[in-house]
């Protein structure tokens, strides 16, 4: 939901903020960042190969093989309407990939980044109203709001997109369901830029009155010139770290949303529908592996990136280097 | 400074506990605003439900679903019926210990019918107290009852379905009369009572037993009419103790009640919440349990232990999806078989819902007078539904007309609809060569006003489910398809069939009568307004020493004749 970069709050010292090497390299030392990436990396594989990779169609029923468990064919067994589990745990990999890329590159990384720069370099009123709306939106329930926006502006979202109908491409998108992605990552960024902006805001605003700083803005250099290449270098570690945690919890909220019944709708498979499904006492003593198959890949998912997350805060944060 | 964090932190715990204390005194007194009916207070325990039976006093723990409502005069659905026929009563009602479900007497002691079919005079039982014991119910009760169900105030929409053939029913709920005609108390007798209908209808006493004709406390209502409702003052055999929303239901043993036998248990409580009934049931929580799909071919399997407490019964009901027959492209009646002539329900009923219920191949489910078992109904015919759609224009016509995209609406919430559904979209789209977008189902959260949009034809397509009122073809052939029927919410309109119903009415040879609906019942089938499902069953668990438990095949009055035997 709303993203927290975690351990960050505190702003660290110009000094040490500087562009490191070796970053990856320190990174792929430790065996559990390893471990997180190569889980993130088959899951996210996993989804964006599934229009290729996955055996089955997600909405390919088989009424002779309903509620089929584990076999050679299906890996991960049937459900209800003898659909494969396997293809659908893929291709609601890809429902996560999509969402949660969509969402980090609009709200956390686009707007979030942008305003917290904003309002850390340019100081003053435009700060003010900046943080202030933050603040708004940090104070209100994230989970009701967004309930609210994905039920009352669902329809205007169709209605918006059924006029592309018939176009190349993006008529095409529409017919597979871009509309709700759409709806979800929006509804999603609206919250998602929050965190990150006050966390680079704070790190501006230090950096700003810092002397390597003060030596360009004495040399002449531009305004773009010392955000772009003064500033966003130093504070990209934090960016790095923050969308990493949140990717994870993008992730988390869009299962929610869809669990609820607001968020990717079916026949589009995602990790909340099928959760949904398996859901419920005498489901899971009857097909454990409807419940527990896709909800052990998006806990294994949400997890790794939260450690993940933890090691590159690690490595980042000079106190506990 | 430390002043000052003192003073901070002083006013944020004033605060606190100032909140905390309105919120506290705010959800207190909602719960208390239910009031007016002047029962005593409720025990506030669910008689020891959700629990095992010995730790319960002569208390049946049973699973149930949210009502709408529960006036008598509004209750248009089973799960509110479900309730409103133990808590009130009326006129007559069915023998639901006698599988020929005969009427009998109930608040009426006996009738009398004149030779022309057209007047009713029944003779009240005297001394039939309500709840609260402050008086006794007489003919004027009853009329206010039934004219009350009929005023257009109470927005009722299902009076006039029940009650409309007493003559000036109709006027008066068009608001041109200021009583009903046909209801009239006898002058010298107050426990006399006499309805006139219009014609004779040899099916008219069964729709005396349906809520609309119950009788209600026209004190209550006239003193409290907002919330009369949450405490109300009836005559059945079980009043109602409690009504927490989303929570339960709990109804007590009316100790005056004047039928027999008397109710044995001393209370019902009606979970409507808390989990999966079947486990429950297998912790030895709740008496009664329905089985789904999950579980049912394990229960079947004799060695299961659970198999002994297996029973089934079938259930007067037919399960549909209902065509909007006014909206394009579902007015042409090509469509409409297409769609229904791809689904195969033989897979639908055997293998998704695993024989829990019977393919419907019409409108009448088995068991019901008129029920044609050699029915041809809609064959399973892919090529020949999809040389109708050409016929009628091809898929995209039908699809522009629609539209875009075909929607069907159905209730409930969630991530994803039910199996059924689910099933029959993906043999639409298999069938009908569909593609996906080009079927949305779409899902209303809340029932009650599922039915308020389906009464104003605002769904294209729905899915619903119809359980018989009474034993007789009119509750179905009449109510669903008579292109003046409130009820008919396909809209679906044949001058034929219009002309069948009508004769049937008033046919009073009953070997003729069930002829024309069964000649009706073809016309409808092949026109389609429906595409008939299936008929459910009861499939549930019943507990060894639940006794006397009656699987009725509809929503009736039967909890009175359940007594428990723990060993």
């Amino acid at each position: 939901m709303t993203v927290r970069a975690l351990g960050l709050e505190e702003p660290l010292e110009a000094e040490e903020l500087r562009p490191r090497i070796g970053v990856w390299r320190r990174l792929l030392r430790r065996k559990l960042a390893v471990v997180c990436i190569v889980v993130i990396l088959a899951i996210y594989l996993a989804g964006l190969l599934a229009p290729w990779a996955a055996p089955y169609g997600f909405s390919e029923v088989d009424f002779d093989n309903i509620f089929a468990g584990p076999s050679l064919e299906h890996p991960f067994g049937t459900d209800r309407l003898g659909r494969d589990m396997l293809s659908r745990v893929m291709w609601a990999a890809q429902t996560t990939v999509i969402v949660s890329l969509a969402a980090i590159f609009t709200g956390g990384l686009f707007v979030g980044v942008t305003l917290g720069m904003l309002a850390g370099y340019a100081g003053g009123r435009t700060d003010n109203v900046i943080m202030r709306v933050a603040d708004t939106f940090f104070a209100l329930p994230d989970i009701l709001l967004l309930l609210i926006i994905t039920s009352t502006v669902r329809p205007r979202v169709n209605d918006l997109f059924d006029k592309f109908e018939g176009w190349p491409v993006v008529g095409d998108w529409v017919q597979q369901g871009a509309p709700d992605y759409f709806l979800v990552f929006g509804a999603l960024s609206l919250f998602g830029w929050v965190g990150i902006a006050r966390v680079i805001r704070s790190q501006v605003l230090a950096l700003r009155e810092s002397d390597y700083v003060l030596a360009a803005r004495a040399a002449g250099a531009s305004r773009r010139r010392i955000i772009f290449r003064h500033l966003l270098p130093n504070v990209s570690p934090i960016i790095i770290v923050a969308l990493t945690l949140s990717l994870g919890s993008i992730a988390g909220a869009e299962v929610v949303l869809t669990w609820i019944g607001i968020g990717i709708q079916p026949p589009h498979p995602s990790f909340g529908a099928m959760i949904f499904d398996g859901s419920g006492l005498t489901n899971l003593r009857a097909h454990p592996n409807l419940l527990l198959i896709p909800a052990a890949v998006i806990a294994v998912l949400l997890y790794a990136f939260n450690l993940l997350g933890d090691v590159l805060n690690d490595i980042f944060s000079p106190r506990r280097r | 400074m430390r002043r000052l964090v003192l003073v901070v932190t002083g006013i944020a715990v004033a605060l606190v506990i100032v909140i905390g204390g309105v919120t506290a005194a705010l959800m207190t007194g909602g719960d208390g605003g239910g009031g007016g009916g002047g029962s005593q207070e409720p025990r506030g325990d669910g008689g020891g439900c959700p629990g095992p039976i010995s730790g319960r006093s002569n208390h049946l723990c049973l699973f149930g679903a949210d009502p709408i409502t529960l006036d008598p005069a509004l209750s248009s659905d089973a799960s509110s019926a479900t309730y409103i026929v133990e808590i009130f009563s009326g006129l007559v009602t069915f023998d639901a210990a006698d599988p020929e479900l005969p009427i009998i007497p109930d608040i009426a002691k006996s009738w009398k019918v004149s030779d022309d079919g057209t007047v009713y005079t029944f003779k009240l039982r005297k001394g039939v107290l309500f709840h609260d014991a402050s008086r006794q119910v007489t003919a004027e009760d009853f009329k206010y009852s039934m004219e009350r169900a009929l005023d257009p105030d109470t927005l009722s929409t299902v009076a006039l379905v029940y009650l409309g053939d007493i003559v000036g029913a109709r006027e008066f709920s068009e608001g041109r009369a200021d009583e009903v005609r046909g209801i009239r108390v006898d002058p010298d007798d107050p426990f006399t009572l006499e309805i006139t209908i219009d014609a004779p209808k040899p099916y008219f006493l069964s729709k005396l037993t349906y809520p609309t004709a119950f009788v209600v406390d026209r004190r209550q209502v006239e003193g409290n009419p907002g919330s009369w409702v949450r405490q109300p003052n009836g005559t059945g055999p079980f009043r109602l103790d409690e009504w927490r929303l989303g929570e339960r239901i709990v109804l007590e043993a009316n100790e005056r009640y004047y039928g027999e036998p008397k109710p044995s248990v001393s209370g019902i409580t009606f979970l409507l919440a808390g989990g999966s009934a079947l486990v429950m049931y297998e912790n030895d929580e709740i008496d009664v349990s329905g089985i789904g799909v999950n579980d049912i071919e394990r229960i079947r399997d004799p060695s299961e232990p659970l198999h002994e407490e297996f029973i089934e019964a079938p259930e007067m009901s037919t399960f549909y999806i209902g065509f909007n027959t006014e909206k394009p492209p579902f007015s042409d009646p090509k469509v409409r078989r297409a769609f229904a002539m791809s689904i195969d329900k033989k897979v639908l009923v055997e293998k998704v819902l695993k024989d829990l219920v019977l393919p419907a191949k019409g409108v009448f489910p088995p068991g019901l007078p008129g029920y044609n078992e050699n029915l041809k109904g809609l064959p399973f015919d892919p090529d020949a539904a999809r040389a109708l759609l050409e016929d009628a224009g091809g898929v995209d016509q039908v699809l522009q007309e629609a539209g875009g995209k075909i929607v069907l609406t159905t209730s409930g919430r969630g991530a994803t609809v039910g199996p059924v559904l689910e099933a029959i979209k993906a043999m639409w789209q298999t069938n009908l060569g569909l593609r996906e977008r080009d079927i949305k189902i779409q899902q209303q959260t809340d029932f009650g006003i599922f039915l308020q949009d389906l009464d104003q034809g605002e769904f294209q397509m729905f899915d619903l489910g119809w359980i018989a009122d009474y034993v007789d073809p009119q509750d179905f052939a009449d109510i669903k398809f008579h292109s003046d029927s409130l009820n008919n919410e396909t809209r679906y309109s044949n001058p034929e069939v219009d002309d069948l119903l009508e004769r049937a009415r008033v046919e009073q040879d009953p070997q003729k009568r069930l002829r024309l609906y069964r000649r009706a019942e073809e016309i409808i089938v092949q026109d389609a307004p429906w595409i008939m499902l299936f008929h459910s069953k009861v499939n549930a668990l019943l507990k060894p020493y639940v006794k006397g438990f009656i699987l009725a095949p509809f929503v009736m009055e039967t909890l009175r004749y359940v007594r428990l035997e723990p060993q």
